[in-house]
């Protein structure tokens, strides 16, 4: 007995493991992801009510929302009126990193086979906090919802938003 | 702040976006983000931009435009805008693609030492080297330098005289491997110009082309191939339904002779013959016009020689056949004959024919204010050639031409360059002429550089780079200029080939035109690729005075010719380093990745020769072995191999593949007396195709005229309700569907190529297309006639997935990864599929593809990868779905500014390419939509594949239409 | 004659105890060199396997369009060889056939280890075979559940149902017997049968319980016979292929399962009875009724041929009839005549009785009957989807030597786990034996008053 089922169970499980570890793992949420600089959200968004789109400004029409260019944080940081330049430059003084460029960790990711778009969903009035989280009260931001499939399904059932497969995958 | 950086982070971006397209669908996307410094407000992350620009892959020029996805050009389509392509784009134009990110392509420059090894060099090394050789041979004296390269528009031409007036020389040869030139002295005997006339088949109502395959790789294919569609649409003349009437003479059925009414078999050779005949017809008819201004008596006396009868005597051709043609001409509303070949006399008989019959300025014109030839004749090439031999040329700078592949051994280039002191070859990937190149220095794609266009009067294409360099390769323009400027009585007017073209470019602008005018000129014809003006037909006057007819022994010989023609993908050659070009496979033959000798059975017969045996082919020049194509679509005195293979060097794709039929050509010819013996040894020729015999079946059909003007059999509506055991599906908002005419259909392919672009689709090479795993997901379907009479040459129909209503292939997939949307596809959800293959057991039509392993793309060709598309991994099925991702984005794009769909608004990759127009997209649901009007309007020739399935496909296809042979 | 008329007093019960448990003496040497044999080839196959796994189908001979090849044809042949076990453990027992008694113990192992072979060949198959779990329902976060239409989930269905019900049944069977051996054996052995025995005592109470929970059993087996093969036969009825897509499958695969499945029981029985010193137990008269099932059902077969071409030509569909011709007379018609002879021609011989008691040619007859049986499933599945309805894409497939290894080592797992049970519990049931020890004692005469 024991000489069939064995062997079937350890293909499954081994199988199985696999899986998980190659494919599931990458994007689950990371609650690690830690800044090169400590930019803090609930600063901007929360203490000074920065509309989220007034920095990921390509949200409303492009796939993804986009990371506001340096050019935008000097537009407040450096015309004196706010905080003053270091905050910004503070990355640039790490030597690990190429001047002027911030790289940033992303904290979200969707494998290749989710075709997610930002746009459509600023459309229908969805608030970033509904996927993001309460984003404004965060100095780090972590995700708080574990973005998968059933996470998307359910809301697209309750707004009647379209549950074709091909929606997302193709 | 410095707009350097920000360059430097968008390539990091655009690095980033590729890693994350080009792994398999379980990978992890890329993990870091790096916005812009200073954001380009002209590009959207995320949001694909597009840039006109002009293709490059052959001398008619297209105006493309490049989809560019994070800073890497992922597709290419046609360019509405300019007048010859006018949106469309052919299977080779798509693939310069695979040109652009070619992994074989030159990264840095190199020095060959002694040994003949290549030695890696920095740039400035490369540049002192080639300016300090150059400066040597400047003070040698005069025209030491030259340089040997395909014509790259009126700004390289200029840059190149530039470079070489630098160093006191004039040594320029522009030379094209497969150019017209016989065409061009018969223009000037006829007509006193040299350039070539432009076509305009749609204005004709009959077609002889003798040897020229229009559709494939003659002066403009994708162009001639839309106007071919609009000659073969059924139209009233005089009061009756017809089709243009079209006939090939030549000694193989091309597509372009698949396509027409009439193959007629010809000896390689003899068509000059016929032509002439044909033109004794319309003299002994008195269908000559009256405005041609020719005299009937000297007429008569100039092809006395060629009276039908006599000719047929002499060349085997049935004298009914070339009476039917020369009625058929000479009572034409409109007529249009072509030529193509070395032979003089009958490109004048096609002139003549032409001019005789009062086309001259309707079907064929020259236009006004022709620019000077582009092209090195061949006497001067060969001059240029000797030149090198006698040691005359110190430096000799190559750009673009692989002289060595391409020029028969009677012109020893090999030789010729081995004599020149110092050969500096610039190019992509390194070929055949490279190897014998002293310094290689890695040059800009098409794609990256700066360059224009003028296919012809009134059209001039602007070629803008459509993004950074993949390699660190430089422009080849700025290669020169660079090294001119470092000459000592250097006077260059222009820093960079930008420079140039810009320079060149503001010259058209409107005369006296103020500053701001000439930038806003130069912004728009940057944004529509290229200035596009109508140009005047000019009168051109006819002299019949120094005509020379053929001697009529010409074409008689009854030994075995040999002929070599251009491949409709590889052309001359230059398309064998592209995967694509070498898999899709050749649409009459079905072969791919090898040469073949194409040989009547009974010449096999009489020779002994076996399917598949080597054929060694030996001339006077040399010898080559090419596998035995046996077919009856070959003039039985003719063994036809095609041009392209048998490269050594140009890349791990090219090299090693079949034969080279230059090696055994004399100059000037594609055609030449052959012996011709099996060698007992033979190599399996590869194609995806099964049978050739559709053994009775509603797959490709077509329908005769008569049947058409009896309004044929209307295709019945879509099975009525009891049919269906489940409830129908409601498609509340579209039903996407599509109408094909098999009849505007030419079997080019552009269609599989976009695909491939597109979808991501990998190529597998030539073992695993044998083990039957070609991924394409639309391909050409071709069949022979059983009944060679009463049926078209050739079926030639694109399959691809039918999107059937009853799908066989939804309902048996255990998990729901092949289902039906809520749009009427049969979507494929990849990440959901286990791989039982169930669906593709039980499609019909057999247009599903399994990844049998990991695709792979070696770098840099995964940059080409689309990431709107899932990179599918092993073990997954995949298939056509309408391009599902652009249908997804413009229905977004609508929802986002709360608009309807419009239709139109949404072109599949294959719907876009086709240049007949053959493919139309549309909404099922919306009546008016051009799709559905299509269909209504051909009525008639509606029918559905395998119609009696019940599958209820999404597509109606409209039927070919032939004439019945041996009827007018 | 004077011996006729008194009843034969052997063997008695002690004779039958003796001659089974003495089966399940410690195995000799030769046992063992077999045994690593069959399972070095499970191994070759199993690291094949792996590497498939790794680098994708692409290592077998698959291609389009022949899609599906030898490792569904094995499926299908290892679930019709299942048939027979429980054909004669349960419809059998339900009829009170007495002969059935000596051999249906070999026959249910041997259901147990086909359903368990065949099992493993849908994963084999599988593009992705480490999701083969998305075949069955079960609650998960994507609200995604198998599509109850396809015959492939209805496959999964039926192949795990009977899986778990022909163990439950040869376990159950196993009871007394296993009780028995406890008694004799030492060591290690008595735990293991301890463990299966189940604590029995043979006590009134239990003989009774036991007897009727068999017979829920056998009645509750029944159906599976019938259903699990037309099943299995519906993944090509209902495709719509040329060559698959015929109402006639379900029966004709139910009477080809049950031809195969006893031809396999003979082929196994016929050396093992021999081998294990068992012919007194397995006479020639239990064997004679085994190939009586092989030639009707043989003939069932047959004449589901010729109806199955019949109904092609009458049904006067030109594309149907095109691959049936190809089927007959194409480059693989060898293979459709192959068949014919050994499912068809070759059992027609059982007709004698002479032939039907005769060892060695029952064997060699009932190899023919696997290999035959083992092409039709080649022929329908390979065959039918070369000549399908585009000829554009008819190619023609050979196999690769992974698919070869993989099927050679399904059938030395089959072997090897049989061998393993045969040598380890008792083989032939005692207790039934005991039941009918009175038609045993006659079946030994007539035996060998025939047999030669």
């Amino acid at each position: 007995m024991n000489r069939i089922f064995l062997p079937l169970a350890a293909v499954l499980l081994i199988s199985g493991v696999t899986v998980i570890a190659f494919s599931q793992r990458p994007w689950l949420p990371r609650m690690d992801v830690v800044q090169p600089i400590p930019f803090s959200h609930r600063i901007h968004a929360g203490v000074n009510k920065i509309p989220c789109q007034y920095c990921h400004e390509y949200a409303r029409r492009s796939e993804n929302a986009g990371i506001p260019p340096v050019e935008r944080c000097v537009g407040c940081h450096g015309s004196g009126i706010v905080g003053g330049i270091q905050p910004v430059t503070r990355a640039w003084n790490n030597h690990a990193q190429p001047p002027f460029e911030i790289r940033w960790n992303r904290v979200y990711t969707l494998p290749d086979f989710v075709k997610f778009w930002h746009s459509p969903h600023i459309h229908a009035g969805i608030q970033c906090q509904q996927c993001h989280g309460d984003v404004q009260n965060m100095d780090r931001v972590v995700p708080v919802k574990e973005i998968n499939m059933g996470f998307c399904v359910e809301c697209h059932t309750q707004r009647k938003a379209s549950l074709d497969c091909v929606s997302c995958h193709h | 702040m410095p707009e350097g950086l920000s360059r430097r982070s968008f390539i990091k971006l655009a690095a980033a976006a590729s890693a994350a397209a080009a792994v398999p669908g379980c990978e992890p996307a890329a993990r870091k983000l790096i916005p812009y410094v200073v954001p380009d407000e002209n590009v959207l992350p995320g949001m694909p931009s597009y840039y006109a620009s002009t293709c490059a892959e052959c001398p008619a020029g297209c105006g493309i435009i490049a989809t560019v996805r994070e800073g890497r050009v992922t597709t290419l389509a046609g360019n509405p805008a300019d007048p010859i392509g006018a949106g469309a784009i052919c299977a080779r134009g798509q693939a310069a693609l695979q040109g652009l990110y070619n992994p074989d392509r030159l990264a840095d420059p190199m020095l060959r030492g002694d040994g003949g090894k290549l030695t890696k060099i920095s740039w400035d090394a490369a540049e002192k080297l080639l300016t300090d050789h150059l400066g040597a041979a400047a003070k040698a004296g005069q025209n030491r330098v030259a340089f040997l390269g395909a014509p790259q528009g009126p700004s390289f031409a200029k840059i190149t005289r530039a470079f070489l007036g630098a160093y006191g020389s004039n040594r320029t040869t522009f030379y094209e491997a497969l150019e017209n030139e016989a065409a061009r002295n018969a223009a000037e005997t006829l007509f006193g110009r040299r350039d070539l006339p432009i076509y305009k088949i749609d204005q004709a109502e009959t077609l002889i082309s003798f040897a020229a395959d229009f559709l494939e790789t003659g002066s403009s294919p994708v162009e001639l191939a839309r106007q071919y569609a609009d000659f073969r649409a059924p139209k009233t003349r005089r009061g009756q339904l017809t089709i243009g009437r079209s006939f090939y003479v030549g000694p193989r059925m091309s597509m372009s002779a698949a396509k027409c009414d009439d193959w007629i078999p010809s000896m390689p050779g003899a068509e000059a013959q016929v032509a002439w005949s044909v033109l004794h017809v319309l003299v002994a008819q008195r269908w000559i016009a009256q405005n041609s201004g020719l005299d009937l008596n000297a007429l008569t006396t100039m092809v006395a020689a060629y009276d039908p009868a006599a000719v047929s005597q002499r060349t085997g051709v049935p004298a009914d056949k070339i009476n039917a043609m020369g009625a058929a001409f000479g009572r034409a509303d409109g007529a249009v004959a072509m030529a193509s070949g070395d032979d003089e006399a009958l490109h004048l008989a096609a002139y003549m024919l032409n001019a005789a019959t009062g086309n001259l300025g309707r079907t064929m014109l020259f236009l006004d204010g022709a620019g000077v030839e582009p092209v090195t004749t061949a006497s001067d090439v060969n001059a240029a050639m000797a030149a090198m031999r006698d040691g005359k040329v110190d430096v000799v700078v190559i750009n673009g031409a692989n002289p060595v592949f391409t020029m028969p051994p009677s012109m020893r280039a090999a030789e010729s360059l081995q004599r020149v002191g110092f050969v500096v070859w610039m190019g992509t990937v390194p070929d055949e002429t490279a190897n014998m190149a002293s310094l290689l220095l890695p040059a800009h794609h098409p794609l990256e550089a700066w360059r224009d266009t003028a296919p012809r009067p009134g059209v001039r294409g602007l070629g803008q780079p459509v993004m950074q360099p993949v390699f660190a390769s430089r422009a080849a323009g700025d290669i020169m200029l660079a090294a001119a400027a470092k000459a000592p009585q250097a006077k260059i007017p222009w820093q960079s080939s930008a420079d140039a073209v810009k320079a060149e470019w503001l010259a058209l602008a409107p005369q006296g035109a103020s500053h701001d005018a000439q930038t806003e000129f130069w912004t728009k014809v940057r944004r529509e690729g290229g200035l596009y003006t109508e140009a005047k037909p000019m009168a051109v006057k006819l002299s019949t005075a120094s005509l020379k007819t053929p001697p009529p022994g010409d074409g008689t010989s009854q030994g075995l010719t040999f002929v070599a023609f251009a491949h409709i993908f590889l052309y001359d050659g230059r398309g064998a380093d592209k995967p694509w070009l070498q898999e899709i496979p050749e649409p009459v033959t079905q072969i791919v990745w090898d040469s073949w000798a194409e040989i009547h059975p009974t010449t096999a017969a009489k020779l002994g020769i076996a399917k598949d045996e080597l054929i060694e082919l030996r001339t006077e020049h040399g010898a080559i072995e090419a596998p035995a194509l046996i077919s009856a679509n070959v003039h039985p005195g003719a063994i036809v191999v095609p041009l392209g293979q048998g490269h050594r060097a140009y890349g791990r794709y090219a090299s090693d593949v079949g034969a080279n039929p230059w090696k055994i050509l004399a100059a000037g010819s594609l055609r030449i007396a052959v012996s011709a013996k099996g060698t007992g040894r033979s190599r399996r020729l590869i194609s995806p195709l099964g049978k050739s015999d559709m053994l009775g079946r509603s797959i490709v059909e077509a329908m005769s005229l008569d049947e058409l003007r009896h309004g044929g059999e209307p295709e019945a509506p879509l099975a009525p309700e009891p049919y269906e055991m489940y409830p129908p599906f409601p498609y509340p908002n579209h039903k996407w569907g599509m109408t094909i005419d098999v009849n505007s259909c030419t079997g080019c392919s552009a269609c599989v190529a976009a695909c491939y672009a597109e979808n991501n689709l990998p190529f597998v090479g030539k073992e695993l297309v044998d083990q039957g795993r070609i991924m394409s997901w639309i391909r050409i379907e071709r069949f022979f006639p059983e009944d060679k009479d009463n049926a078209p040459n050739l079926y030639l129909a694109p399959m691809l997935c039918q999107q059937c209503n009853h799908a066989p292939c939804e309902p048996v997939c255990p998990v729901f990864a092949s289902y039906h949307t809520q749009e009427g596809l049969n979507g494929q959800v990849y990440n959901r599929c286990v791989g039982t293959r169930y669906c593709e057991n039980n499609c019909p039509y057999k247009v599903r593809r399994f990844n049998w392993f990991v695709p792979e793309w070696p770098a840099p060709l995964n940059l080409q990868l689309n990431p709107d598309v899932t990179v599918r991994g092993a073990g997954v099925m995949e298939k056509c779905t309408f391009c599902i991702q652009r249908i997804q984005h413009a229905e977004i794009n609508a929802r986002d500014d709360d608009r309807a769909l419009k239709d139109g608004e949404i072109v599949p990759a294959c719907a876009g390419a086709c240049p007949a127009r053959a493919i139309t997209f549309g909404d099922m649901n919306d009546q008016q939509s051009a799709m559905m009007r299509r269909r209504d309007d051909n009525n008639a020739r509606n029918y559905l594949m395998l119609e009696e399935l019940n599958t209820q496909p999404a597509i109606v296809y409209l039927r070919d239409l032939y004439r019945v042979k041996g009827k007018a | 004659m004077a011996a006729a008329l008194q009843e034969p007093t052997t063997p008695t019960f002690r004779d039958i105890d003796r001659g089974v448990l003495r089966v399940m003496d410690f195995p000799g040497m030769a046992y063992w060199i077999w045994i690593a044999f069959c399972f070095s080839l499970v191994a070759i196959a199993a690291i094949l396997w792996t590497r498939q796994i790794y680098e994708g189908l692409g290592v077998t001979g698959l291609r389009q369009p022949v899609m599906w090849a030898i490792y569904i044809t094995n499926f299908v042949f290892w679930v019709g060889i299942a048939h027979s076990g429980t054909l004669i453990s349960a419809i059998l027992y339900l009829f009170r056939t007495r002969w059935r008694t000596a051999v249906y113990r070999a026959a249910e192992t041997m259901t147990l280890f086909a359903v368990a072979t065949a099992g493993l060949f849908p994963m084999i198959h599988l593009g992705r075979p480490w999701f083969l779990y998305w075949l069955l329902p079960y609650p998960n976060e994507r609200y995604l559940q198998p599509n109850f239409r396809s015959p492939l989930v209805w496959d999964a269905f039926a192949v795990s149902t009977y899986l778990t019900i022909s163990a439950l049944f040869l376990f159950m069977g196993l009871i007394p017997d296993v009780a028995n051996a406890r008694e004799h054996a030492q060591g290690w052995r008595k735990k293991f049968y301890s463990i299966l025995a189940l604590g029995w005592q043979g006590t009134d109470r239990q003989w009774h319980h036991f007897a009727m929970a068999y017979l829920l059993m056998a009645g509750l087996a029944t159906p599976l016979v019938i259903s699990v093969h037309s099943v299995v036969s519906w993944d090509f009825a209902m495709a719509q292929l040329p060559g698959w897509h015929s109402t006639i499958f379900a029966p004709y695969f139910v009477a080809g399962a049950i031809f195969s499945g006893v031809a396999m029981v003979m082929t196994l029985l016929i050396p093992m009875r021999k081998w294990l010193h068992i012919e007194d137990l397995v006479t020639p008269w239990h064997i004679d009724s085994l190939a009586k099932i092989v030639l009707l059902t043989s003939l069932v077969v047959s004449y589901s041929y010729a109806t199955e071409s019949f109904m092609v030509w009458y049904s006067g569909d030109k594309i149907e009839q095109m691959t049936f011709h190809m089927r007959y007379f194409g480059p693989w018609g060898w293979i459709f005549w192959v068949m014919i002879l050994c499912n068809c021609l070759i059992p027609l011989v059982l007709f004698s009785p002479r032939i039907r008691v005769n060892m060695k040619a029952l064997w060699i007859i009932s190899i023919f009957v696997n290999i035959g049986m083992w092409f039709e499933r080649f022929d329908i599945i390979a065959g039918s989807l070369t000549t399908n309805f585009n000829p554009a894409q008819w190619h023609f497939y050979t196999p690769s030597i992974t698919e070869i290894m993989i099927t050679v080592g399904s059938f030395a797992w089959f072997l090897g786990l049989f061998s393993l049970f045969a040598k380890f519990l008792p083989i032939v049931s005692m207790t039934e034996l005991k039941e009918g020890i009175g038609f045993l004692r006659q079946a030994i005469r007539k035996g060998s008053s025939t047999s030669a």
